[in-house]
C-alpha cells in the first residue's frame, strides 16, 4: 500500500475515530456521573440524525440551524428519558436501571420505525462538505477535515465545562463519591440532568458526524456506532473521559485500517474486536484507564 | 402438603399435558400450532436465561449466542447430506459433517452440550468481571458468535444461513423439552444450590464468607442455562427450516430479557407464562399493523406496531411493576389448595 | 465484678493447647497506606478475646485479611498449622473460619430460615445430579440441614421469626440471626465483628451469654471486634488494641483499662492524665 493510500485510510480512520470517540464520551459521562450503562445512547444519537434531517428537510432550516435545532432538542430528549426512565429507578438495585436503558432502546428504535417509516433517508450534506481536497498524491475527504477540527473543538469545549465550570465541578465531585456530594448540597438531580443533556448534545454532534460520512439515515443506525462507542468506553475505562476518547480513536483505527491492511480477514473484524474487548475486560476489569472501585466488607 | 402428594399431582399434570398434545397434534388448526411451538421454545429461552439472570444475578446478554450454537451445531447434525449440498453450493461443507447425518434427539442434545460448552468458556472470564460489565462481555460474546457464523463459510455456509431444515419439530418435542426445562430447573432452585445461587444474587461477599465457591456456582448456572438455550436453538431452527446467523443478534436476546423481566426475575411460571404469551401476543398484534377500517374510514397499517406496542408494554413494567406481572408469586400445587379451599368456604 | 467477668478473667489451664490462629509480622499496605503494620496472634484454641482500637485502627481489615477478603500484603498466616495467606475465602471458610460483618450482611430476600439454610452449603456432599434427582443421599443432607437450622434458630432465640424476611427483624435479632448463620458452617473459629452495635443494655446483656453459651458448646475459638466495653471487659480473657494499624497493648481486660498508651489512643493525643 502506497504512503499515499495509507495517508488518506489514516485521516479516514482519525475522522472515524473522532466520532466513535465522541459517542464514547457520552456513555462515559453519563456512567461516570450516575454509575448507569446506557443502552439507549446509540438510539438518542440515531433520533438526534432524525431531528435534523426533519429541521432541515421538512421545516426548511438552512443546515447549520437545523444541527444546532437538532443538537438541542436531542439534549432535550435525553433530560426527559432520564426523568421518565432512569430517575424513578435510582433508588433501586441496579439492574433495575440497566434494563430501563435496554427497555428505552428497544423503545426509540420501533418508535423510529413506526414515525419516522423504515425506509433510509439521506442526510443533508452541504456543499462545502463534498470536496475533496487533494495534495499532491493524497485525496482526503473534506468532511474528514470538518470532523476532525470539530471534534477538537468539541472536546476543548467540553473539558472546559468540566474543570472551569460550577456544573462541570458538581459533575465531578458526583462521579466520585456520589453519597458525600450530596451531603455537600449539590442538587443532584440537576446535576444529573444536565449530564444526560450534555451526553446526548455529545451523541448528536457526533451524529451530525457519521450522518455526513454515511448520509443514509434509518432507525436501526444506532446499533452499530452505539455498539462501538460502548467497547471504545469499556476498554477505555468506563467513567474516563479520556479513556472513551483513546478507545473511541483505537475503534476507528481498526475499523479502517484492519480491512485495508488484511482484507482476506475483514469479516473477521466484527469477532476481532469484540474479543479485544473481552480480553481487556478480563485482564484489567476497570478498563485501561479506569478506576478500581472495589467493594469490601 | 406431602411432597408426595406434590409429585402425583404433577404426574397427572403431566399426563393431562400430552393428552392435550395427543389431540393437538391431530387437530390443532397447523398456524396456531406453529404460534404455540414458538411460544413453548420462548418459554425455554425465558426458564434458562432467568436461571443465570434471575435467580444468581448474573447480567448475561449472551443467550442468542447460545441458542446460536445449538441451532447450527444440530442442524448440521441432523440435515441430510443432499441438503447440506444444495445449501453450500458456494463453498462446501467441510467433512464429516457433509455426510453426517443423526436422529434429531440426539442432534438437538448435541447442539445443547456444545452450547453448555460454550456457556462454561463464558462463564469462566465471569469472576473477573464486574456486574455491568459482564453484560457487555456477554453481549461481546453472543457478537463474536454471530460474526464468526458470518464467516465461516465452510462451516456456516455464511449469511446465506442454512434452508430447508425438515420440520422435525412438533408439539411433541417442544412440550416435553420445556417440562424437563422446567422440572430440571426448579428442582435446582428448590435444592440447596438454588439457595447458593440466590445467595450470589444478594450479596456475593456474604455468601463468599459461607463458604460458598462463587466461580464454581456462577459457571454452573451458565452451563446450565445455555444448555437448554441450545436446545431452544436446535428446536427453533427446525420449525422455522430456516436459520442465519443474523437472527440470532442481541435483539432476540433482547426479547428473552423482555420476557422474563414481565414474568418476573426469578420466577419460572412467570417465565413459561409470559414466553407463551408472547408469542400468542406479538401474533394477535399483527392486526395492528393491517389497514383498518374504522367508522368506514381507512387506517393504513402501520408497520412495526407492534413492537412499538410490545416496547411500550415493557417500559410500563420496567416502571411500574419492577417484580413482573407475577411478581413472586410462583404456580405452586398448595397455592392451588388454597385456592379451593377458599372457594368452598365461599360456598 | 460481675460474675461474668470473674468467669473470663479465670486463668484458663492451658496444657499444650493448640494453637488455632497464628499470625505472624502481617502487614497490610494499600499503596503508600499502611492499614496493618506487624500484627501478631497466637491464639490457642478455646481462647475469646478481643479486638480493640479507635474508628479506623485496621480491626476489620484484619478480619478481611484472615478471611482473605483482602490479601495480606507482608507476613505469614496459620490456620491450625496450615498456611491460609494464599488460600481463596471460600476455601478458608471451609477449613472452619466464620464471620460476621460490621454493616450486616443478611440475604436480605430470603426468610430467616433460608438465610441459615445457605449456609450449610459449603458443606454440601452431594453434587448438583444427586441434589436435582432428589436421590436419598440429598434427601438425608437436607433434613439434617432442616433439622439443625430449627436448633441454630432457637439457640439464638429467633425460631418464632423462621419464615419472616430476614430484613424485617429487629436490629438487633439481625445481629443475632448472622451469628447463628455463621454457626451453620461449622465453624472453629468465630470472628465477631461489632456484634453489640444498636443493641441496648438487656440486649448486650444476652448478647453476652449467648457468646460464652455457644463458645463453649461449640467448642469455639473467638475474636470478638467491638466498641461497646460492656462486652469486651466483660467476656473476653485477652484484649488486643490496635491504633492506626499498630498493636499497641495486649493483656488482660485490668490490664488493658489501666495502660496510658491505650487511654491516650482513646482520648487522643494531648491528654496528659492517666
Amino acid at each position: 500500500m502506497g504512503w499515499s493510500l495509507f495517508m488518506q485510510h489514516l485521516v479516514n480512520a482519525i475522522s472515524l475515530g473522532f466520532v466513535f470517540g465522541l459517542v464514547a464520551v457520552g456513555y462515559a459521562l453519563v456512567y461516570g456521573v450516575v454509575k448507569l450503562v446506557n443502552f439507549a445512547h446509540g438510539d438518542v444519537f440515531m433520533m438526534g440524525a432524525y431531528m435534523m434531517f426533519y429541521a432541515s428537510v421538512l421545516f426548511g432550516f438552512p443546515w447549520l440551524a437545523a444541527v444546532i435545532f437538532g443538537i438541542a432538542l436531542t439534549a432535550l430528549l435525553g433530560v426527559g428519558i432520564e426523568k421518565v426512565a432512569y430517575r424513578p429507578l435510582r433508588k433501586y438495585p441496579r439492574i433495575n436501571s440497566l434494563v430501563s436503558s435496554i427497555g428505552m432502546s428497544f423503545l426509540l428504535q420501533n418508535f423510529a420505525v413506526v414515525v419516522f417509516g423504515g425506509i433510509q433517508r439521506s442526510f443533508p450534506v452541504p456543499e462545502m462538505m463534498k470536496k475533496t481536497i487533494i495534495l499532491g498524491e493524497v485525496r482526503i475527504q473534506s468532511v474528514s477535515i470538518y470532523t476532525i477540527i470539530f471534534s477538537i473543538l468539541v472536546v476543548l469545549l467540553l473539558t472546559f465545562i468540566l474543570q472551569k465550570t460550577r456544573i462541570g465541578l458538581a459533575m465531578r465531585i458526583l462521579s466520585t463519591d456520589f453519597d458525600t456530594a450530596r451531603l455537600m448540597g449539590i442538587n443532584v438531580d440537576r446535576t444529573i440532568s444536565f449530564t444526560f443533556a450534555l451526553g446526548s448534545a455529545l451523541a448528536a454532534v457526533s451524529a451530525v458526524f457519521y450522518a455526513l460520512r454515511y448520509p443514509q439515515i434509518f432507525p436501526f443506525m444506532g446499533q452499530y456506532p452505539g455498539s462501538r462507542a460502548f467497547i471504545a468506553a469499556v476498554v477505555g475505562g468506563i467513567g474516563s473521559i479520556k479513556g472513551a476518547l483513546v478507545g473511541g480513536f483505537l475503534l476507528g483505527m481498526l475499523t479502517v485500517l484492519l480491512p485495508a491492511a488484511f482484507p482476506e480477514y475483514s469479516g473477521y473484524r466484527e469477532a476481532l474486536i469484540f474479543a479485544l474487548l473481552v480480553i481487556v475486560l478480563v485482564f484489567k476489569p476497570n478498563g485501561l484507564f479506569g478506576q478500581e472501585a472495589g467493594e469490601k466488607a | 402438603m406431602k411432597r408426595r402428594t406434590k409429585v402425583l399431582l404433577s404426574l397427572t399434570l403431566i399426563i393431562a399435558i400430552y393428552v392435550f398434545v395427543y389431540f393437538s397434534e391431530l387437530y390443532m388448526d397447523p398456524f396456531i400450532k406453529r404460534i404455540l411451538n414458538t411460544g413453548l421454545i420462548y418459554a425455554i429461552l425465558g426458564v434458562s436465561l432467568n436461571l443465570i439472570n434471575g435467580f444468581t444475578g448474573q447480567f448475561s446478554l449472551g443467550h442468542a449466542g447460545f441458542m446460536a450454537i445449538g441451532a447450527y451445531a444440530s442442524a448440521l447434525l441432523y440435515m441430510s447430506p443432499e441438503t447440506k449440498m444444495s445449501n453450500f453450493f458456494m463453498i462446501p461443507l467441510i467433512s464429516p459433517l457433509d455426510r453426517i447425518q443423526i436422529p434429531f434427539f440426539w442432534a438437538i442434545i448435541i447442539g445443547g452440550l456444545m452450547a453448555a460448552g460454550a456457556g462454561f468458556i463464558v462463564g469462566a472470564p465471569c469472576l473477573r468481571v464486574r456486574g455491568d460489565y459482564l453484560a457487555i462481555v456477554t453481549y461481546g460474546f453472543s457478537e463474536i458468535i454471530r460474526s464468526l457464523f458470518n464467516n465461516l463459510q465452510n462451516i456456516t455456509n455464511g449469511p446465506l444461513g442454512l434452508k430447508g431444515l425438515p420440520t422435525y419439530t412438533n408439539l411433541w418435542w417442544t412440550v416435553s423439552w420445556t417440562i424437563i426445562t422446567v422440572i430440571v430447573i426448579k428442582r435446582i432452585v428448590d435444592s440447596s444450590y438454588g439457595r447458593a445461587l440466590k445467595a450470589i444474587r444478594d450479596d456475593e461477599i456474604a455468601a463468599e464468607n459461607l463458604g460458598i465457591n462463587l466461580f464454581k456456582h456462577k459457571v454452573l448456572a451458565f452451563v446450565v442455562g445455555s444448555f437448554f438455550a441450545g436446545i431452544a436453538g436446535g428446536l427453533l431452527g427446525s420449525l422455522l427450516m430456516t436459520i442465519d446467523p443474523n437472527s440470532f443478534s442481541i435483539l432476540f436476546t433482547y426479547q428473552i430479557i423482555m420476557i422474563i423481566l414481565l414474568g418476573g426475575l426469578g420466577n419460572i411460571t412467570g417465565s413459561v407464562v409470559v414466553g407463551i404469551g408472547f408469542a400468542f401476543l406479538m401474533e394477535w398484534l399483527r392486526f395492528v399493523e393491517m389497514p383498518m377500517n374504522i367508522f368506514g374510514i381507512e387506517i393504513p397499517g402501520i408497520l412495526g406496531m407492534r413492537m412499538l406496542i410490545f416496547s411500550i408494554l415493557l417500559m410500563v413494567t420496567i416502571l411500574f411493576f419492577r417484580q413482573g406481572i407475577f411478581g413472586k408469586v410462583e404456580f405452586s400445587w398448595e397455592g392451588v389448595a388454597k385456592l379451593f379451599q377458599k372457594k368452598k368456604v365461599k360456598e | 465484678m460481675t460474675p461474668q467477668s470473674a468467669e473470663a478473667t479465670k486463668t484458663i489451664k492451658s496444657v499444650e493447647k493448640q494453637t488455632v490462629l497464628k499470625m505472624e509480622h502481617v502487614t497490610k499496605r494499600f499503596g503508600g497506606l499502611v492499614a496493618v503494620s506487624d500484627f501478631n496472634l497466637d491464639l490457642k484454641e478455646g481462647e475469646l478475646i478481643g479486638l480493640i482500637g479507635p474508628n479506623g485502627a485496621g480491626k476489620t481489615t484484619i478480619f478481611n485479611l484472615i478471611t482473605h477478603v483482602i490479601p495480606i500484603t507482608e507476613g505469614k498466616m496459620e490456620f491450625y498449622g496450615k498456611d491460609i495467606a494464599n488460600l481463596t475465602t471460600d476455601r478458608i471458610i471451609r477449613l472452619g473460619v466464620a464471620r460476621t460483618f460490621q454493616n450486616i450482611r443478611l440475604f436480605s430476600n430470603m426468610t430467616v430460615r433460608e438465610n441459615i439454610l445457605t449456609a450449610f452449603h459449603a458443606h454440601l456432599k452431594s453434587g448438583l445430579f444427586t441434589a436435582v434427582a432428589f436421590l436419598p443421599k440429598y434427601k438425608n443432607e437436607e433434613e439434617y440441614f432442616q433439622q439443625k437450622t430449627l436448633e441454630l434458630m432457637k439457640e439464638v432465640g429467633i425460631e418464632h421469626l423462621a419464615d419472616n424476611i430476614s430484613s424485617s427483624l429487629p436490629y438487633g435479632l439481625q445481629r443475632k440471626l448472622e451469628i447463628a448463620r455463621a454457626l451453620a458452617t461449622n465453624p472453629k473459629l468465630l470472628l465477631l465483628d461489632e456484634p453489640a452495635a444498636g443493641m441496648n443494655p438487656d440486649e448486650t446483656l444476652e448478647l453476652n451469654q449467648l457468646i460464652l453459651r455457644i463458645r463453649d458448646k461449640y467448642k469455639l475459638t473467638v475474636i470478638v471486634i467491638e466498641h461497646d466495653m460492656k462486652v469486651i471487659m466483660n467476656i473476653c480473657e485477652r484484649i488486643v488494641v490496635l491504633d492506626h494499624g499498630v498493636t499497641i497493648a495486649q493483656g488482660t481486660p485490668i490490664e488493658i483499662q489501666q495502660n496510658p498508651l491505650v487511654i491516650k489512643a482513646y482520648l487522643g493525643a494531648g491528654d496528659e492524665d492517666a
